[in-house]
């Protein structure tokens, strides 16, 4: 590994490990989820870095994997506060039964 | 192997073993449904070390996207049920979101397995084979095997039973899936799509994409590391988009639709092994000849029923509302 390849995957794995904290921390379930999106930009930087530094191209592509699959989890954690809310509504028209 | 390479690992190993104890140390649900998920990062960036990219490949799409959302969306479900308030989800509601801790006798058994798993783990390492086992033998069969790239030739071609199984292993985990919850998910229609314009935008851009790098995975597989499964998860991952963002695409089809995609790339594997059958060859034996376009069909087959069976998985738990149980099997038939 170059200097440079070196000293940043290391930089980006201490951010990394000091994320943790937030998530430990919180205070609100938004801040957690935050945080794991924070591991994995660090991750696709880490992965590209690596790619280089290895070198091991196929780490570009796990990189877009992890770039691409990111976005599920908020959406998943946002539409399940919104729903909350659409269910309830439903449910006051006496939707299930 | 120079000092920072072993600084990495060292801080990577001990980052592992921190998240994967505050996972199962934490307090609530959620927080250990985050900490799992950064697990999972962690994990893939460790294969990457141990130069295992299609394992990094894999988890990087299982267990930091897809696990992620079912994790999270379970949480959801069991939040729902608790404003539901009934009687019987609000028990299960409480137990659902809060982490309660294990009980002693069920401690020491974990304890017990993990040692002894230490001392299988560490017997196997200490008498692992010179020069590798079996690599000289795969290395040599390269060329008959259809592709060029070693680990599809395992998985595909020199060990194809076994993958064919794992395939199998799949769907046995749907049928599971069907009789704790039945198959009311597949014939209940989602609510009235009301689309938010910003998903509605981030859906139209993300899905075509994740479609195209699926297919380009597959394709990949054949030269470097990628393939069927990791491929198909991204096209479950698409259709799950679309379903979270409240398009009802999958919503509208038959149930024999679901159960043909369930089925679908195991029938093809298993029609695939049995052709060579009458030709004088053994179960699953392509020739050499033509063995990529075999290995090919099967591998795209069993990426779009992968990719709808983990659809299906999502669909159905999603449906299951968390805990109300399941739900009455008649009830639509």
């Amino acid at each position: 590994m170059g200097i440079f390849y070196i000293v940043m995957t290391l930089f980006l794995l201490a951010n990394m490990a000091a994320a943790m904290a937030r998530v430990f921390r919180g205070p609100t379930a938004a801040d957690r989820l935050m945080t794991a999106q924070l591991f994995g930009t660090t991750g696709v930087g880490i992965l590209v870095l690596l790619a280089e530094a290895v070198p091991q191209p196929a780490l570009r592509d796990v990189a877009l994997v992890f770039t691409l699959l990111a976005v599920l989890v908020v959406l998943a954690f946002t539409r399940g506060h919104t729903g909350q809310a659409e269910e309830a509504r439903s449910r006051g028209n006496g939707g299930d039964a | 192997m120079s000092g920072a390479d072993i600084l990495f690992d060292f801080l990577l190993a001990a980052l592992l073993v921190l998240l994967a104890w505050r996972a199962l140390a934490a307090p609530q649900l959620y927080q250990a449904a985050i900490f799992f998920i950064a697990f999972g990062l962690a994990m893939a960036l460790a294969w990457t070390r141990m130069n295992a990219p299609d394992v990094a490949l894999a988890e990087a799409a299982i267990g930091a996207g897809l696990l992620g959302v079912l994790l999270i969306d379970s949480l959801a479900a069991f939040t729902r049920g608790r404003e539901r308030g009934e009687a019987g989800s609000k028990h299960c509601a409480d137990e659902g979101t809060r982490a309660r801790p294990m009980p002693r006798v069920s401690q020491a058994v974990v304890a017990a397995a993990g040692v002894v798993f230490a001392a299988v783990w560490v017997t196997a390492i200490l008498r692992m084979p010179e020069g590798g086992g079996l690599t000289a033998i795969a290395g040599a069969a390269m060329p008959e095997s259809g592709v060029a790239h070693p680990v599809t030739a395992v998985l595909l071609n020199f060990r194809g039973y076994d993958t064919w199984l794992e395939v199998g292993v799949l769907l046995l985990a749907m049928l599971g899936i069907f009789c704790a919850v039945g198959k009311t998910g597949f014939e209940r229609e989602q609510r009235p799509a009301h689309i938010d314009p910003l998903i509605n935008w981030l859906v139209r851009f993300l899905v075509p994409l994740m479609v195209l790098v699926s297919g380009y995975i597959l394709w990949l597989g054949k030269t470097a590391p990628g393939g069927a499964f990791q491929s198909g998860v991204i096209l479950g991952a698409a259709g799950i988009l679309l379903r979270i963002a409240g398009f009802r695409t999958f919503g509208r089809l038959p149930v024999w639709a679901w159960k043909t995609g369930l089925v679908f790339g195991f029938a093809v594997f298993l029609a695939v092994g049995a052709a060579a059958l009458p030709a004088g060859r053994s179960f699953l034996e392509y020739p050499a000849e033509t063995a990529g376009a075999w290995i090919l069909i099967v591998e795209t087959a069993c990426a779009l029923s992968i990719g709808f069976t983990l659809l299906a998985f999502f669909v159905c738990l999603n449906a299951a509302g968390g805990c109300d149980g399941p739900r009455q099997p008649n009830r639509t038939n």
